[in-house]
């Protein structure tokens, strides 16, 4: 079940950090939005409530799911829910990093029950483990979204790639993103920090 | 003075709707926009500023013509090409409604129509350029292929790189959908005229910032 929880001691100030470039956005540069637009653009119906996230100010689409990825995101779903409890879970839900960040993480697992956060979105001082399932999306999970979730002070981000089959572990966020990094094969396994006695079996997260 | 280009403008690689892609919007598909979300965009004041966007390939992109060459150069070939066409005929940063997703603002068109028409017509149709023209230095190169695949496919019979860093205007001609079919380039000694005004001539150099200006931006 739930282990205590721990949050980031302090927040890195995001305003005085340079801004994290997409793939050739400094060459062609697109209009920058903020959540408040976003939100707007939905009000008007220009904007689709789902199926983009908003990444230093740029709406990207959200790649389609597949079969693959439905299947792989139920299985850390699983897995997670059996070590932290189904209830601290949260899955494909927008998670408000600062006003021109809103990415939809594949899975969170919150520092409180998700009934804590019924009227106050959780944000990164929220989320104690985050994971990305990748495939498609893996270099940019690796760098854009890496560098993001480092920024925000999530402790700890997963990325289970199932292009190369292996959970990408990295840890010690900093302004310049995670400074530590494992790679663990589908034989290994995780013992995530926020719960030091469990264990899980990489190969229950991969397809 | 001509020189054939080594290639024109090539393709670019369209998707099964008949989009080309921008850079990495293949890792990191951007939301499309048409053009009338974009005018509607505007009416609400979510695109402010929006003479600094245009709609390429249903993406906003940011123009990114602050530099004093670009902005210099547009200034230069507005005066060469009004003293032909007349201050009606000739449009600055001005968009073109090419398709629902595409309406780049040529850096500066020659129009069949008067400008006031457009006062009531709206946005003008590919069929009302004569002529295009668009500035480029270093950092706007890699929208030229798609523009000017675009540019083509819509039949704009005429359109002119004026080529900043290599101090050369480029001109394509015989618009085809896959393309202009002629091509040529004009060195900076050289003089220029458009298809429009087959009389008139413009020197190249006339365009260009001077050469020891050239590292300014």
């Amino acid at each position: 079940m739930a282990q205590t929880m721990e949050r980031p001691v302090t927040q890195p100030p995001m305003q005085t950090l340079p801004p994290i470039i997409l793939p050739d956005s400094a060459a062609m540069p697109r209009k920058q939005w903020t959540r408040a637009e976003c939100k707007k653009l939905i009000e008007c119906g220009l904007l689709e409530e789902t199926g983009w996230e908003l990444i230093e100010g740029e709406i990207i689409r959200k790649m389609g799911q597949g079969r693959r990825r439905i299947f792989v995101c139920m299985r850390i779903i699983k897995a997670l829910a059996a070590v932290f409890g189904f209830d601290f879970l949260q899955s494909q839900s927008s998670l408000p990093v600062n006003d021109i960040n809103e990415p939809e993480p594949d899975a969170v697992v919150l520092a409180e029950t998700l009934e804590h956060y019924l009227d106050v979105e959780p944000g990164p001082e929220d989320v104690r483990l985050l994971v990305e399932v990748s495939d498609s999306t893996l270099r940019t999970d690796q760098t854009v979204k890496m560098r993001l979730y480092a920024r925000g002070g999530v402790p700890e981000y997963w990325i289970v790639n199932i292009r190369e089959l292996v959970l990408e572990v990295y840890r010690q966020p900093s302004p310049e993103g995670y400074t530590e990094k494992i790679i663990i094969g589908k034989d290994g396994s995780i013992t995530p920090p926020a719960a030091s006695q469990a264990q899980i079996k990489v190969g229950d997260l991969l397809p | 003075m001509t020189v054939s280009l080594e290639r024109p403008l090539p393709k670019p690689a369209l998707t099964k709707k008949g989009m080309a892609v921008l850079p990495d919007s293949a890792t990191m598909p951007r939301k499309l926009w048409t053009w009338d979300e974009c005018r509607q965009l505007m009416d609400l004041g979510l695109l402010e500023e929006s003479s600094r966007y245009e709609l390429l390939e249903g993406e906003i992109v940011d123009k990114m013509w602050f530099n004093e060459p670009h902005v210099y150069v547009t200034s230069r070939i507005h005066r060469a090409l009004l003293a032909i066409f007349g201050f009606d005929h000739v449009r600055v940063a001005a968009p073109v409604a090419l398709a629902p997703r595409n309406a780049p603002e040529p850096d500066v068109a020659v129009m069949t129509r008067a400008a006031e028409e457009y006062l009531y017509i709206g946005t003008p149709p590919p069929s009302d350029v004569r002529l295009a023209v668009e500035v480029a230095d270093a950092t706007l190169s890699s929208d030229r292929a798609i523009k000017g695949f675009r540019y083509s496919e819509a039949g704009i019979p005429e359109y002119w790189i004026v080529n900043i860093p290599q101090r050369q205007l480029e001109l394509f001609r015989q618009p085809a959908p896959d393309g202009y079919a002629e091509w040529q380039t004009v060195a900076e000694d050289g003089l220029v005229s458009p298809l429009a005004a087959p009389e008139a001539q413009i020197a190249v150099a006339d365009l260009l910032p001077l050469a020891s200006a050239k590292g300014a931006s």
